[in-house]
């Protein structure tokens, strides 16, 4: 595994108020498009609700938001990714999750200066495109797609971990584990047409219901020259920008989702009677609340933190990736667990939305690997370095 | 099951009860029989678990995410043949005689593969515990009537306790709740019994159920001074069943909005009086939230069963997921706060056979009549014409008041609620971290790991909240001594 950097997008600080302009678009858009479809979408799951969204989204720049302007798209740091993948999982972390992995997809084409890139970007900058899928290589799979040399030909073989926007994306930006060099990762750009006999069935995860993930199941499929992006063996780099954003991406989603949460509880205690008076007023209910807004407080410190951090160059402030991923995600399960349990047995009826953004947050939890493995694997890199050093 | 599994848990070869609980080895010695019928509780459970209930759990969570009506009838007939349903109904009635040990055993059992199942099937003993506090002879020996006479024609019979109401769910479980709750529903007189009205939600098995025991008060502003316990036939003129839930997990077990409108209820379906409705319910949580904190247990041991036998498959750099050191260590911690609430839930259980109502069983005036009269003669018309008379009526309830008494209610509702918080929590605790382990491929629905996460939540808000049980637990020790 190649240890997560920085992503090098964030060389200035956002104007604030160009950033709330953009985040209020957003929300606005979120609340009338999203907000009440979530619940039917997440019980009967349909490819037409997310392409809705898509192709209204457009109209926001949403799917071009991380693409260079040179390439026709808005140009923005993933750090303003990673806040509107918040604002849009306020309303479903599902829907969210569509616009995250192809944010994901869009780093390599912004991060990589070669023509492929250029002229990628160009086209998925451009209105009516289908949204792109990442593929990463998973820790703990042992068959993580990998590149050989069959007959003087590459070919690309191996399964992935489920994967997000398999039936939506119109590209599939897949790192490659590739012998060329040691450690050597390779970026391939693969059009839908070359995956789709590739597709494995619907893992059907608890929760991100409305983006069906999927395994990949490559069979020496033969990989043509211009589908790798840079050189060969040489996407590390890439890799690690790319998987840096990611993790900021699923962090903010998540707190994202529980910030709906913890709104709803709020509500929910100032209104329901008990023991005399409504349970706001319990020191217990206050000090869960409390607790929740701290959780939520520091979480979203934590990835601003994480994407601000190389601008500021402050000591301390560049958390790695994988640790921001995973204390955000935590904290947001906590703090789902408290919304329900505030909520009684109404959060766990599916009307109430909470228990959907319960099963939403457990998924987003495992998302590019699992929280504690995460603190063992970055241990044991931060080892490894020293060692070398 | 195949070769390549780990003989464990739920998937061991052989009854490991006395193994993992080595206390039940002393009290082999002084009881055999007693620890004898759990070992054999426990392999019936297993059985019946692992082999009519593990390959079928998941099609049936499916079939009722899109209809939450679905019952799969065929696997409780099954538990019905084996008369899982009845098992605490003596063996002289019909039932199969098993204690609270057993009850626990089978409880844990099948909560370890599938808690909704589990509770189509275990639930039933609501309609005896139920009849059982206040234990008019009449009534008991009529509830066991039915429920025997049920099981042997193969056809379902099913009771729900009826307590929460809209925005009152808790508040009708705790004195001090109902005192200020605002219920919606209300009894009043009038000649020959009762009218009934308002509606009650969340009930287990509200939308299945032949007969409803429900705690309404006749004086809706003095709730808690005049709450009163019926017994209702889903039959009645004015009942009816609103919307089943669309619920997050235990989605095998129906919930469901109950509604009274005008229900006449005779007189001699008023179970409590007014004024001692609280006292029943308090009862029946003496019993049951123990054993939810074992159901809640139960939870955490079969996700962690399961996620044990994908990591001993899953293979990671040359060896298996399970050899990885972070992996050991969580299953261990795991394992060990599970050791621990099972081993207290079991204590629990042992407690209900010394002190609580299964102690009736043993006591000399009922275990003589069990042993003596046949069966057809105690459930038969002109015993239950002489139960229900007054004089035997009062004196099977003067009999029990002295065995489970107040403060024994109250010192068990304190030891269920602790039990209940420690289980129900560790379950949410378990269910969540062992997805941790399996990743984003082990979680996928059809490993079925997945569902004990979303079946484990509830259990900490049902039952009272855990919130509920810790307020129960303070007041009854620190908050008693003032």
């Amino acid at each position: 595994m190649t240890r997560c950097r920085q992503p090098v997008l964030e060389k200035t600080i956002m104007n604030s108020q160009e950033l709330n302009g953009i985040l209020k678009e957003c929300r606005t858009f979120a609340r009338k498009e999203i907000r009440d479809q979530a619940l039917e979408a997440d019980l009967a799951p349909s490819p037409d609700m997310v392409d809705a969204v898509w192709s209204k989204s457009v109209q926001l720049d949403i799917p071009s938001l991380l693409l260079p302007e040179a390439q026709g798209g808005a140009g923005y740091p993933a750090f303003c990714g990673a806040l509107v993948l918040d604002t849009l999982a306020s309303e479903c972390a599902g829907v969210a999750s569509v616009f995250a992995h192809h944010f994901a997809a869009c780093i390599p084409l912004a991060c990589n200066g070669s023509d492929r890139a250029r002229e990628t970007a160009a086209r998925f900058a451009a209105p009516g495109v289908k949204a792109a899928a990442v593929v990463f290589p998973a820790p703990l799979n042992d068959q993580n797609p990998a590149i050989s040399e069959k007959n003087g030909t590459l070919v690309l073989a191996g399964v992935t971990e489920p994967v997000a926007n398999t039936d939506s994306a119109g590209l599939f930006c897949v790192f490659a584990q590739d012998p060329v060099r040691p450690d050597g990762i390779t970026c391939l750009l693969l059009e839908q047409d070359r995956v789709a006999s590739c597709l494995g069935d619907p893992a059907h995860l608890p929760g991100l219901k409305v983006n069906p993930f999927r395994t990949l199941q490559f069979q020496d499929l033969e990989i043509r020259s211009h589908e790798i992006l840079g050189e060969r063996g040489d996407g590390a780099g890439l890799l690690a920008e790319t998987h840096a954003a990611y993790y900021g991406f699923v962090a903010a989603m998540a707190l994202g989702a529980v910030r709906t949460a913890l709104q709803k509880a709020l509500d929910y205690a100032a209104q329901r009677y008990q023991y005399g008076s409504t349970i706001i007023h319990h020191q217990e209910i206050q000090r869960m609340l409390g607790s929740m807004q701290l959780k939520i407080h520091m979480g979203t410190s934590g990835y601003v933190q994480m994407f601000s951090g190389p601008a500021l160059s402050l000591p301390h402030a560049t958390p790695d990736p994988r640790l921001t991923k995973s204390f955000c995600t935590d904290m947001a399960m906590e703090v789902i667990l408290d919304a329900i349990q505030i909520h009684g047995g109404y959060g766990y009826m599916h009307e109430y939305g909470l228990e959907k953004i319960m099963r939403d947050v457990k998924v987003l939890q495992l998302l590019g690997g699992s929280n504690p493995h995460h603190h063992v694997q970055v241990i044991a890199e931060q080892l490894n370095e020293r060692g070398r050093s | 099951m195949n070769d390549d599994m780990l003989k464990y848990g739920l998937f061991a070869d052989a009854p490991d009860l006395v193994e993992t609980l080595p206390a039940l080895g002393r009290l082999r010695k002084a009881t055999p029989g007693y620890i004898a019928q759990a070992e054999q509780a426990q392999r019936v459970a297993r059985t019946f678990a692992r082999e009519e209930m593990l390959p079928r759990v998941l099609d049936i969570d499916t079939r009722c995410s899109k209809d939450p009506q679905y019952v799969d009838w065929d696997l409780w007939r099954k538990a019905n043949d084996l008369k899982l349903n009845i098992a605490a109904v003596p063996v002289r009635l019909g039932g199969l005689g098993w204690s609270a040990l057993d009850n626990a055993v089978l409880v844990e059992e099948l909560s370890s593969v599938c808690i909704a199942s589990a509770a189509n099937i275990t639930f039933n003993t609501f309609g005896l515990l139920g009849a059982l506090v206040e234990c008019k002879t009449g009534i008991v020996l009529r509830i066991i009537r039915m429920m025997t006479e049920a099981q042997q024609k193969g056809e379902p019979l099913f009771w729900s306790w009826a307590i929460t109401e809209p925005s009152a769910g808790t508040d009708a479980e705790d004195g001090e709740a109902m005192a200020t709750m605002k219920p919606s529903t209300s009894a009043r007189k009038v000649p020959g019994g009762y009218r009934l009205n308002g509606t009650k939600c969340f009930i287990t098995n509200g939308s299945l159920a032949h007969y409803v025991i429900a705690t309404i008060p006749m004086d809706p502003d003095h709730p808690r001074e005049s709450m009163a316990t019926f017994f209702i036939p889903a039959s009645s003129e004015g009942f009816s069943v609103g919307r089943v839930e669309r619920k997050c997990g235990q989605k095998a077990s129906q919930t469901a909005e109950i509604f009274f409108n005008e229900v006449f209820v005779p007189e001699d379906n008023l179970w409590e009086p007014p004024g001692r409705g609280l006292r029943h319910t308090r009862e029946i949580l003496s019993i049951t939230r123990g054993y939810i904190g074992l159901c809640g247990a139960a939870i955490a041991r079969g996700a962690l069963d399961h996620c044990i036998q994908f990591a001993h498959r899953k293979k990671v750099g040359g060896g298996r997921l399970l050899d990885q050191g972070w992996v050991q260590f969580a299953i261990s911690d795991m394992m060990k706060d599970i050791m621990a609430v099972r081993a207290a839930c079991y204590n629990f259980a042992l407690s209900l056979d010394t002190y609580h109502v299964w102690s009736l069983f043993e006591k000399l005036p009922i275990k003589a009549s069990l042993k003596v009269l046949p069966g057809e003669m105690i459930l038969g018309d002109a015993v239950l014409e002489l139960a229900r008379k007054a004089p035997v009526s009062k004196a099977g309830t003067w009999y029990k008041g002295g065995v489970v008494t107040d403060e024994l209610v109250e010192k068990f509702v304190k030891e269920g609620s602790a039990l209940k918080v420690a289980g129900t929590d560790l379950a949410v605790r378990v269910s969540s971290r062992v997805l941790d382990i399996v990743g984003l491929e082990g979680m996928a629905y059809g490993h079925g790991m997945e569902k004990y996460f979303r079946d484990a939540k509830v259990t900490q808000i049902y039952e009272g909240s855990n919130q509920a049980n810790r307020i129960d637990l303070f007041h009854n020790t620190i908050g008693a001594l003032r």
